[in-house]
């Protein structure tokens, strides 16, 4: 369903890859302020949903729009109202942290950006960490260096692919709960790749569960449970894939 | 070209700034084999000075090898920045920022320029005292010919700046 006042309005997005429709026909809408999970196993479409999202790859067809703007035709009058955040994407591995998140701030244009390199530094608690070469970091730190350099142009819009893949779950828990800050703070919305239901239910004001490319169902992660009367969203997806012939 | 482009050239720039600075072996290697041709060249310069004095005078031998290699330098580092921020996986994060791909072009050729110029002053300043070369004269055909192989105004497909520059440095020596 596409609401009026959405700053994300996708409409009938596809992306094929040879033969292989790798995403079908997705249309949903993302509120200002709000979270939404895009939610499916393995080769559901959900990276190649986010490609076309930051404009790295283009649909073969559908639209985009964002912020009002057709993004696929110009997404550079957007691109820097938007960050993104991925383990699968490394920083300049032999630069520091500091050295990172200089260049960064002055790719997205950042003001003051001594003061927000500060700000995010004891946000992140990165303190110690700001002389040291990216390689060196352990996951959980390049996570919190990879997300301050997310939010370093104090994105309104923040799409995250996977941010917690292989962290422990007190790490994790920390990166929801900034997440979650960073949304009350400053309104932005922010839309979260990820295969873990439990996160995604603890995380997200509404989820779009997709499998082989295709949108299977949509709603907050309670109205879900409620309509498919199920105690979890991993009941409800494993209930939808069954039903839809698995992931 | 307004503020904002030349704020995310002049970070590009940044980065492989940052970059040299955290590797003194990158650094040397950019200035090591132009140095190692220049003395090879040196050497067969001086070998052919007394069979075939047209062939060396005023240190034309050595000053077309260092011309050759300031070229393929100026490639292979144009090719290498590149291929550096795909060994890095950083071309993600790059093209999501608002960084333009003619930014990202034009980046590339100034750090090339810059990676040349590091490789071959040194090169071109040992080669002063040592083979008596007038390697300096090069200085401002190269610079425009560097600048005719970069921005794309039509010249090179007309005629080759490399082979312009030779016959007419050639010529007037």
């Amino acid at each position: 369903m596409i609401k009026p006042d959405s700053l994300l309005k996708v409409d009938r997005l596809s992306k094929r890859f040879r033969s292989k429709w790798a995403v079908n026909e997705l249309s949903f809408s993302l509120s200002p302020g709000s979270i939404m999970g895009l939610l499916g196993g393995n080769g559901a479409g959900k990276t190649t949903t986010l490609s076309m999202l930051l404009g790295l790859l283009e649909p073969t067809s559908g639209s985009i729009r964002l912020f009002g703007h057709d993004f696929v035709k110009n997404r550079h009058t957007v691109l820097h109202r938007m960050n993104f955040c991925s383990p699968y994407v490394d920083l300049p591995q032999r630069l520091t942290v500091r050295e990172n998140l200089r260049v960064f701030a002055r790719l997205y244009g950042v003001d003051n950006s001594s003061a927000r390199i500060e700000e995010l530094t004891a946000d992140f608690r990165l303190l110690e960490l700001m002389d040291q070469p990216i390689r060196r970091l352990s996951s959980g730190q390049k996570t919190r260096v990879s997300l301050a350099k997310a939010l370093i142009n104090q994105p309104e819009f923040l799409l995250l692919d996977e941010p917690t893949a292989s962290l422990s779950p007190d790490v994790s828990q920390w990166i929801r709960q900034r997440l979650r800050d960073y949304r009350d703070q400053t309104g932005a919305s922010i839309l979260f790749a990820s295969h873990d239901m439990r996160e995604v239910e603890l995380l997200c004001d509404e989820v779009v569960m997709m499998s082989h490319g295709r949108l299977i169902e949509q709603g907050s992660p309670q109205d879900l449970q409620d309509r498919h009367q199920r105690g979890s969203l991993e009941e409800v997806f494993l209930a939808l894939n069954e039903q839809g012939g698995g992931a | 070209m307004n503020s904002s482009t030349i704020g995310r050239i002049s970070a590009l720039l940044l980065r492989y700034f940052f970059l040299l600075r955290s590797s003194w072996p990158r650094l040397l290697e950019i200035a090591y084999w132009p140095t190692v041709q220049m003395i090879i060249w040196g050497f067969t310069s001086v070998h052919f000075s007394n069979s075939s004095p047209e062939l060396t005078a005023g240190g034309i031998l050595i000053s077309a090898v260092l011309v050759w290699d300031s070229l393929f330098r100026s490639h292979i580092s144009y090719t290498l920045s590149f291929l550096e921020e795909m060994w890095s996986r950083n071309l993600a994060n790059l093209f999501v920022s608002p960084l333009r791909p003619w930014e990202l072009i034009l980046s590339l050729a100034t750090v090339s320029m810059i990676r040349t110029l590091i490789g071959m002053v040194p090169a071109a300043l040992l080669a002063i005292p040592f083979l008596e070369s007038q390697s300096l004269n090069l200085v401002f055909p190269c610079s425009d010919s560097f600048s005719t192989l970069f921005l794309p105004d039509g010249r090179f497909h007309r005629r080759s700046p490399v082979s312009y520059y030779a016959t007419d440095w050639v010529q007037k020596a």
